[in-house]
């Protein structure tokens, strides 16, 4: 038996997409996880350990596919493991209410390899639903053990990982029986005849092992709700509506302490900093570069949206945006995107860089490019406290505090539809000149809506955001603060660097409804989006020193007192959404399609429509 | 034999066969269950209509109208009577 070095088994989970595989191989590695590529494609590579009794087990999680076969790269992937897997096993995860569904990958793959246990997961809807599968009748009938399985239930989980365990210690005989035809069907995998061979036996053995005490007609109500011509589209603005009302108001609490924090440590750094007799240059730099533009980016940024990634991660998974894909085929279909599209730009409202990435559910190239190309135009986390701020600052202006903030969420929802319609616009701009081509067949799978774990998702998404932003935080922002501090300190010629630059870029800015120090922020903002207002607010300021970053009520005055109407404001958010994607999207988008056209065109694009749209809103404010 | 897409909601009904243009989106469709002998049973239109759901092998999955007129399907006698 082939070995490689640091584990004593291997074990591969397989299933279909949306059967629970995830929590499966998070149960089994913990935190002992690492993702990459397989090699030479771009589908996600993700593996653990498991330390048990002196062993060792890697656990490898297959990309989900409904099938072997050659098709996508995901399906190449899956069947050429298991092909090459005669010294490792495979668990295959079914979801229990769709198991004749899944059951027929779990038959292709026993035709290939009997090293196997299958997983019936989500027994406790199938419970709900009035489904009662025999286990022994199906374990007979497949050759090979079979657990049902619960994620709220720990007990079947451990049950599932001591049957892995005794599969690998070859303590269970596993033989598929003749029935199962698995030569007939390894030697037809892929085709037509193949299929119809699978589902008949499939068929057969749910016939068998499986009973409905009740009818199966799924509850649809929430569906008829959620889709209806009347409550649809009212409950999308609503949802997201209240996503962005409950980060605004929300983010304003963290906000405060922290920027208390801030201002508190700065007298210790800044004692600190004078004992060791620190020179005058090296200390400004320090305090009023590269501190202040961290503490900013901490206390103003980091909330929003450390707020808004849990709330949104769980809308994600709650089964609700397939619905949501559901409802905007149509837009999508006259668009000629690719309705998954939808599924990759609310992948983008977390992060651009995600959504890019995201863009690997989508089966053709042509498709893909226009979903990467035109994926910046949807805000990103980055984005939104920034359009959060200039919202509130130059919309929310009434006496109450609760208008005011569903003033800026009904503003903030307006940006999205507007960065929806934009994207829609561009891709079908982009389908009638770069990238012609028929659009591809589709069928989209709703699953049944899950109560997601809060808790769980919640501190995962907040302490893996949070973590994340501090990281970019140090790495990005205090080196822009100290750019900035230099380019404010360094004269030539009497003139501060700062001012060449500005006075550079403003009359250009000026045409935009925008000034020079604003495209500047914009400029310096391509390493992280979060930066841009900082930047700006440095900028704008000659001594870098703020008060009280939390109210919006300083940094209003500083813009007014630059300059800044209400029309400013607008381009700035038109801008905003239709500018560059920021330096980590731009790599993203090469190293997913690996060409320089595409990555030009996905800077290009979006710069190229905001220039237009500021430019018209510009003339159009002039010419009143 | 009746077009899918002509189908009214809530009535079961089985796949005879599937006409669909293109082998790579026939296979795709017949992985998710739509194959000959199927039963499937449509259930809501999405409010832009366009595509509508359908419950097949225990799943919810929707298929654009355009390709649902490509599947060709029968009605299902059941013992409880058509419809729910």
């Amino acid at each position: 038996m082939k070995k490689e070095t640091g584990f004593d088994y291997e074990v591969a989970l397989a299933g279909c997409p949306n059967v629970g595989k995830s929590t499966i191989f998070n149960y089994l590695t913990g935190m002992n996880q690492h993702t990459g590529n397989w090699s030479g494609k771009t589908v996600e590579h993700a593996y653990g350990y498991h330390r048990n009794d002196g062993k060792v087990y890697k656990i490898v999680d297959l990309p989900g596919t409904y099938s072997l076969s050659t098709g996508s790269a995901e399906e190449e992937i899956a069947y050429s493991y298991i092909k090459n897997s005669t010294d490792k096993y495979i668990v295959i995860v079914t979801d229990a209410l769709s198991v004749e569904r899944s059951l027929s990958l779990a038959v292709q793959i026993l035709s290939v390899t009997p090293r196997a246990v299958l997983c019936v997961n989500m027994m406790d809807e199938a419970k709900k639903a009035g489904m009662f599968i025999d286990r022994e009748k199906l374990s007979a009938q497949l050759g090979i053990p079979v657990v049902l399985c619960s994620s709220r239930s720990p007990s079947t989980l451990s049950e599932l990982r001591d049957t892995i365990f005794s599969l690998c210690r070859g303590g269970i005989n596993t033989d598929p029986p003749y029935s199962l035809k698995g030569k007939e069907i390894r030697e037809s995998l892929g085709t037509e005849e193949c299929i119809k061979t699978v589902d008949e036996i499939c068929r057969r053995i749910c016939a068998f092992c499986i009973e409905y005490k009740s009818s199966r007609v799924p509850d649809t109500k929430l569906d008829k709700i959620l889709t209806s011509k009347i409550t649809g589209i009212p409950i999308m603005l609503a949802m997201y509506g209240i996503l962005f009302w409950i980060t605004a108001a929300a983010a304003n609490y963290p906000s405060e302490w922290l920027s208390s924090l801030f201002l508190f440590c700065k007298k210790y750094i800044s004692g600190f900093l004078i004992l060791v007799h620190t020179p005058s240059a090296l200390y400004s730099l320090i305090i009023d570069g590269v501190y202040t533009t961290l503490s900013w980016v901490v206390a103003v940024m980091l909330p929003p949206m450390a707020i808004f990634f849990p709330l949104f991660s769980i809308m994600e998974d709650s089964g609700y945006l397939p619905r949501v894909a559901f409802n905007l085929d149509r837009a999508f279909c006259k668009a000629c995107a690719h309705p998954k599209q939808s599924l990759t730009m609310a992948m983008g409202m977390g992060c651009n860089a995600c959504g890019v990435m995201g863009c690997r559910i989508i089966d053709t190239q042509r498709e893909r490019n226009i979903a990467i190309v035109t994926n910046n135009f949807i805000p990103c986390n980055g984005r939104l406290p920034a359009l959060i701020a200039i919202s509130s600052i130059f919309f929310a202006v009434t006496k109450s505090r609760t208008a005011n903030s569903l003033i800026t969420a009904a503003v903030m929802v307006g940006v999205l539809v507007f960065a929806a319609v934009i994207s829609l616009l561009m891709s079908k701009l982009l389908a009638v000149t770069v990238y012609k081509g028929e659009p591809s067949g589709f069928a989209l799978e709703l699953p049944p809506y899950r109560k997601p774990d809060f808790f769980k998702v919640i501190l995962r998404s907040f302490i893996d955001k949070v973590l994340k932003v501090l990281l970019r935080a140090v790495c990005v922002a205090a080196p822009a603060g100290a750019v900035i501090w230099c380019l404010t300190h360094f004269t030539v010629s009497d003139t501060r660097l700062l001012d060449y630059l500005v006075e550079f870029l403003n009359p250009f800015g000026l045409i935009l409804g925008l000034d020079g120090v604003i495209l500047l922020a914009f400029i310096l903002g391509f390493p992280a989006n979060e930066t841009v207002i900082p930047v700006m607010l440095m900028s704008y300021k000659s001594s870098a020193v703020m008060l009280d970053y939390s109210s919006y009520t300083e940094l209003g005055a500083i813009l007014t007192t630059n300059g800044w109407t209400a029309v400013t404001a607008l381009c700035f958010m038109i801008f905003c959404v239709c500018h560059w994607p920021c330096s980590t999207a731009c790599l993203t988008v090469y190293r997913e399609t690996k060409s320089i056209k595409t990555t030009l065109l996905a800077v290009l694009l979006p710069t190229a429509a905001g220039i237009i749209l500021c430019l018209a809103v510009n003339l159009f404010h002039s010419a009143f | 034999m009746y077009k899918l897409s002509e189908i009214k909601p809530y009535i079961k009904v089985r796949i005879i066969r599937t006409e669909l243009p293109s082998d790579r989106y026939s296979r795709r469709l017949s992985e998710l269950g739509f194959i000959e002998g199927t039963e499937v049973v449509p259930l809501f239109s999405a409010l832009m209509g366009g595509i509508r759901a359908y419950l097949i092998k225990g799943t919810v999955t929707a298929v654009r109208d355009k390709d649902a007129e490509c599947i060709l399907t029968e009605a299902v006698r059941d013992e409880e009577g058509n419809g729910f």
